[in-house]
């Protein structure tokens, strides 16, 4: 999976935007944290849940299940949005 | 209301990215975002790109190319028609900067001031440009299409 190439990521001061391009079908904004700016970068590249929570456990100081469970919360929304391509 | 004003309402500012080809060179569409804040009290001055609602529920983000005391004249910097009558209630924000290739860009940059007085200078030879395009494309588009 990759995030799709319908929307723009931009991370700045801390703050990570998602914004669709005019080809989504998604209208918002997503905004999130350190985390989901961190996930959105991986998916800049083709990986996998496997990967990111790999990726993620390595960056981030916290136990697997929680960072397990911040990721597929994060796909989800992200699914929800269409800014996956899978 | 629409996402877009609740956002700007809630928070003041948003960074958001343009439909189609009318602020090229710009801001290029699905690669380029842009920030606008929230409008106050204060009215625009020529040269502010402005995000304004166009009834029903059209947003538009262009150039302020006149002042008047009723209202706006805007035009976008790709675009050959002059929109007139918008009042300062359309207005829902000014455009602070501009995200490129990922570096963001803030409108009082010198570049950025020295691109706004160059689109405002330049109006009757760009769009004389655009147009003279514009008629070539539609000649050719009628050879090929005869062909």
């Amino acid at each position: 999976m990759k995030l799709s190439k319908d929307f723009i990521l931009h991370i700045a001061d801390g703050e990570t935007v998602l914004v669709p391009t005019g080809k989504a079908k998604f209208s918002g904004v997503v905004r999130g944290n350190k985390t989901l700016g961190a996930v959105l970068e991986l998916l800049r590249d083709e990986t996998s849940e496997k990967k990111l929570v790999a990726a993620m456990k390595a960056r981030f100081d916290a136990p697997e299940e929680i960072i397990s469970r911040d990721v597929k919360k994060a796909l989800g929304e992200l699914r929800k949005n269409g800014a996956i391509e899978e | 209301m629409s996402i877009i004003e609740d956002y700007l309402n809630e928070r003041g500012t948003l960074t958001y990215s343009n439909v189609g080809t009318s602020m090229m060179p710009l801001l290029r569409q699905g690669r380029d975002l842009f920030t606008v804040r929230k409008m106050g009290q204060e009215r625009c001055r020529a040269g502010d790109v402005v995000l304004y609602k166009r009834p029903p529920d059209k947003y538009i983000l262009h150039r302020i190319v006149e002042v008047r005391e009723d209202g706006y004249v805007i035009l976008g910097d790709n675009c050959v028609n002059r929109e007139y009558g918008i009042r300062d209630s359309d207005i829902l924000g000014v455009m602070t900067g501009y995200i490129r290739d990922g570096k963001e860009h803030s409108v009082t940059e010198q570049a950025y001031l020295d691109y706004t007085a160059r689109i405002l200078r330049g109006e009757k030879s760009r769009v004389a440009r655009i147009r003279l395009k514009q008629r070539i494309r539609r000649t050719l588009k009628r050879i090929v299409g005869r062909a």
